[in-house]
């Protein structure tokens, strides 16, 4: 889901890239009153983990290969807009070091994975976890679940709909192979999320209970 | 009889209004290798690739083959660009600059996974460690 530099029409990289800069900035000012000497290394081993996973290829039928985000796992450990912000960092530093994904499409694709995938990906947790009645300070893994394969499918859909108006492929091809594919993904970043959330609140229960920004 | 001697001697020359199609195998086509970060090849992929005096306008169009090779016959000196997407939102936009010889200035991208793993975490948790300095720091003060 790293788009590279020339896949995108000028319009979408300005309106996007506004939108995740304006988001970095509040999400920025909204951290740093609940930053601490716990959360600081907390965000970097999420970080670390975020951009380890974003290494694993998961390949895909028919030919392609794709990765698991990581948005979800933080927005929940640490609020959505600390996993924003720890999205938008591994972002940077994959394109401004690694050149993965085009420093144009940089806030295209913070929008797709951090906007959508952290922001987003929390709302629908929040939202499922009200429908499923889970309580406060308990993880409900339907919700965790749905949350994760919807914020990726959507992520997918968005970047499909991003290409599609730049020209670079038609809406329908794309948006169906994307969103199969991502279907997939979007399932085991599911279980992934469960099963990481699952361990941390045996092993570091405490870890569980710091306030989400 | 007559008839038949007619039909045989128009029936060739209908020949000559069919298209005929020619052949010529030979070598000198650049070709690019597209593959993900793990070394695995980018299969089947959509490439554009785009001229030197024609940027807005497809050159060519095709796909990688098994292998993610992509090749390509260029007609002109110049920045070749070459457009390659995966459909998953991965690619690669690459200009190939053709010299007087038409050929390819060869240039290598990318990182080793390994380099790039050590790399990436090494970054995180230098810049982790300066967030904490400056945070005690503030508090210091």
């Amino acid at each position: 889901m790293h788009i590279p530099d020339g896949f995108l029409d000028l319009p979408i990289i300005i309106t996007l890239s506004v939108v995740s800069a304006g988001t970095i900035f509040y999400a920025s000012k909204k951290t740093d009153k609940y930053i601490g000497e716990k959360r600081i290394p907390l965000m970097g081993i999420m970080a670390a983990f975020i951009f380890a996973v974003q290494m694993l290829n998961i390949p895909i039928p028919g030919g392609t290969s794709g990765h698991i985000t990581g948005a979800l796992l933080v927005a929940i450990l640490l609020g959505p807009f600390t996993g924003f912000l720890v999205m938008s960092t591994v972002l940077i530093l994959q394109c401004l070091i690694f050149q993965e994904g085009g420093l144009t499409a940089l806030g295209v694709n913070i929008f797709n994975m951090g906007f959508i995938g952290a922001l987003g990906g929390y709302l629908i947790y929040r939202t499922l976890k009200k429908i499923f009645r889970s309580g406060k300070g308990k993880i409900s893994p339907p919700a965790v679940f749905i949350a994760a394969l919807l914020s990726t499918v959507l992520a997918a859909l968005a970047c499909s709909i991003e290409l599609s108006i730049s020209g670079i492929f038609p809406f329908k091809a794309s948006a169906i192979s994307m969103t199969l594919a991502h279907s997939i993904i979007g399932s085991i970043e599911g279980v992934i999320t469960v099963i990481v959330l699952g361990f941390l609140k045996k092993v570091r229960p405490d870890l569980m209970e710091i306030e989400k920004v | 009889m007559k008839k038949l001697l007619i039909v045989l001697l128009i029936f060739p020359l209908t020949l000559i209004w069919g298209h005929g199609v020619n052949h010529e195998v030979s070598k000198g086509a650049v070709f690019i290798k597209i593959t993900y970060d793990d070394g695995t090849p980018m299969s089947y992929s959509e490439v554009i690739l785009f001229s030197p005096d024609k940027q807005d306008v497809g050159f060519q169009q095709g796909a990688t083959d098994k292998n993610g090779c992509f090749a390509f016959v260029p007609d002109r000196v110049g920045q070749w660009k070459v457009v390659v997407s995966d459909g998953m939102g991965h690619g690669v936009s690459e200009i190939i600059e053709i010299d007087e010889g038409f050929i390819p200035r060869i240039s290598q991208r990318g990182w080793n996974k390994w380099h790039k793993f050590i790399t990436g975490i090494s970054l995180i948790f230098g810049l982790t460690g300066l967030a904490l300095i400056f945070k005690r720091k503030k508090k210091v003060a």
